[in-house]
């Protein structure tokens, strides 16, 4: 990475602080709901075995 | 073109749990290889090779997440409508099973839509929220995929509640085109289309290439996120089924849905 880049990188979180709970918050639900969706399915499994 | 018998036999041939089962294991590792390749390269374009805007500055980048979910909450819905319409006219369970995958999905990028432009708009309208036509409609959106929620699931029967569910799912789709056409329709603060267009595309490439890869990635996860989760509800609902006392096995899943065997059928 440049440092330009890590610079203007590191400035979102100061003058354009949307940037970064936009991110977090598409991040933090695609993850949510895959973990919830393996979850599900994993013990879908287990219980067939059962 | 099909005839519509042909169409019928297409339909019965793909609705078949098992053949959807098998298509499924296939396309499910090359949509989360894909999506997972989307997301790594239309991060580092988002949030570092693309320039910033000459007059939104760095809050241009919510861009990227903020259109690739807008669009994908409209193609999520797209699909329940479509899935309603299957489960209405075969009661197919099939269909009702893509419509319960699809709903939390949906449901939740038209609820970032909402957030994230709401995010945006306090920098560069100076409001979190106006009640414009476009944001509204969005918002419409948003409750037809929270009451299609609670009617599948507010039913003690829920053949019922399934049934109740879809035909929300069908009105709610004339919402679908106002969400579109509504900032050409009426006045709104919310710019209007830059994409899809009829004067062609008013964005410069810089910013079009990781915004098309970012929806790349958004719609490759929305195929892997839906197929795994109708995967393990349709293994939920074998068991659920297999498993009822005074039950012959013709009622079992594969049979009931296979038509076939006769069924599908009301």
């Amino acid at each position: 990475m440049m440092p330009d880049d890590l610079i203007r990188f590191i400035e979102m979180g100061g003058y354009a602080s949307a940037v970064w709970p936009s991110y977090l918050l598409t991040g933090g639900f695609v993850l949510a709901i895959a973990l919830h969706s393996l979850r599900q399915s994993r013990k879908t499994r287990s219980d067939d075995k059962s | 073109m099909l005839t519509p018998s042909e169409q019928t036999d297409m339909f019965d041939y793909f609705a078949n749990p098992r053949r959807f089962t098998q298509l499924a294991r296939i396309l499910m590792p090359v949509a989360l290889a894909g999506s997972l390749v989307c997301f790594i390269w239309g991060l580092y374009l988002a949030l570092i090779a693309s320039p910033a805007d000459y007059q939104q500055g760095q809050s241009v980048r919510i861009m990227y997440v903020h259109v690739p979910a807008a669009w994908l909450a409209l193609s999520s819905y797209l699909g329940l409508g479509l899935a309603a319409l299957f489960y209405i006219v075969w009661r197919h369970v099939l269909a009702d099973v893509a419509a319960r995958a699809i709903m939390p999905v949906g449901t939740g990028f038209a609820f970032i839509t909402l957030v994230t432009g709401s995010l945006w708009g306090k920098p560069i309208w100076g409001t979190y929220w106006v009640w414009d036509a476009r944001l509204t409609s969005m918002l419409v959106l948003f409750l037809f995929f929270i009451g299609y929620g609670a009617l599948r699931y507010g039913f003690d029967r829920p053949e019922r509640g399934a049934r109740m569910a879809a035909i929300l799912a069908l009105v709610g789709c004339v919402n679908l085109p106002v969400v579109k056409f509504s900032v050409d329709w009426w006045n709104t603060l919310h710019q209007p289309a830059s994409i899809i267009r009829s004067g062609g595309m008013a964005i410069d490439s810089s910013m079009l290439w990781p915004l098309f890869v970012m929806f790349a990635g958004f719609q490759l996860f929305f195929i892997w996120i839906v197929l795994h989760r109708m995967m393990w509800m349709l293994a939920a609902r074998r068991k659920e089924v297999t498993s009822r006392p005074h039950r012959a096995p013709r009622h079992s899943l594969s049979e009931m849905s296979d038509p076939a065997a006769g069924g599908g059928k009301r």
